[in-house]
């Protein structure tokens, strides 16, 4: 079934899963992009891989990442609020996923607006960051 | 922010101090190759950098934007690193932001996070540190705004609950 467009999402629709795992590749991509080298993102401690940098999960969470995301021809979408939770840590190698979830839609000044949720979760299903976030979608994108 | 009782990158811990003090984390300038890093996608993708709004000015002017505009993630990232310092690995368990962007920043901009410590509060077993963060250009300009919250816990040394 072809997904829907995101404007189309009801209250409790949700995005397909995201699974993905941080190489060191790219934990280190992301701390030159912040210039941001703190050892216990690069190093191993107490026997344990290093530390994604939390970005890289912030990176991962919007609702863009999901495969069954499509926004309609002429439509964009703008991130407007973001309220995120950390629960725990992710280290490099470790597998994560991220779930998506329409938690309410409601129109404003015109124009449409979606709170959805994201939680991402590591290989035993303990999450590590909780996030809501608010879009507004804009017609006329080319 | 009122930044008379300002501390500078390296910036201490958060523990002990005033309520009213501002932290600064370091400035930092949005190069190309910063953003590219970022928002390019994986370098090894074949046809790295991704094409889109942070990293291609025709794709960012067809969606009507004046410039390349760099991810609100990317300089939510320089707030992230203020707060870790000040809370170190507690942050990663305890930490909550909330954020807005009221203003772009661009390619080629500065940027520069802060924190204000509003309140203490204890909640019997530890202490709930609450802050008014943002990030500014160089400017002045904020370009995110909101608010952070940690909590220390008096009790045995955190955690990180990481599974093996």
């Amino acid at each position: 079934m072809t997904p829907r467009y995101s404007h189309e999402m009801q209250p409790g629709d949700e995005y397909e899963g995201l699974r993905f795992v941080v190489t060191p590749e790219l934990n280190q991509q992301f701390l030159y992009a912040l210039e941001s080298f703190h050892p216990r993102y690069i190093e191993e401690r107490d026997g344990l891989p290093p530390l994604v940098h939390p970005v890289i999960l912030l990176h991962h969470t919007p609702r863009t990442r999901s495969p069954s995301y499509r926004l309609a021809p002429g439509m964009g979408s703008v991130f407007t609020r973001d309220h995120t939770r950390f629960l725990g840590v992710a280290r490099v190698g470790q597998p994560l996923q991220v779930s998506w979830r329409i938690d309410a839609c409601y129109e404003k000044k015109g124009r449409l607006f979606q709170d959805y949720s994201a939680r991402l979760t590591d290989q035993s299903g303990a999450t590590i960051i909780d996030r809501t976030m608010t879009s507004v979608f804009r017609a006329g994108v080319n | 922010m009122d930044e008379k009782r300002v501390k500078l990158a390296p910036v201490p811990s958060a523990v002990d101090a005033k309520v009213g003090t501002v932290f600064l984390g370091p400035v930092r300038h949005l190069s190309i190759e910063r953003v590219l890093a970022f928002s390019g996608g994986a370098l090894s993708r074949p046809n790295w950098p991704d094409r889109n709004l942070h990293t291609d000015l025709e794709k960012a002017t067809q969606a009507g934007l004046p410039g390349v505009i760099v991810s609100a993630t990317q300089f939510e990232g320089h707030l992230i690193d203020l707060l870790v310092d000040l809370f170190e690995d507690t942050w990663f368990i305890t930490g909550i932001v909330e954020t807005r962007v009221p203003k772009s920043l661009m390619l080629g901009d500065s940027v520069q996070a802060k924190a204000e410590l509003r309140e203490v509060r204890d909640d019997g077993d530890g202490e709930i540190y609450l802050l008014d963060v943002r990030c500014e250009n160089q400017h002045g300009e904020p370009v995110m705004v909101g608010n952070a919250s940690c909590r220390l816990s008096r009790s045995a040394a955190v955690s990180d609950g990481s599974q093996s």
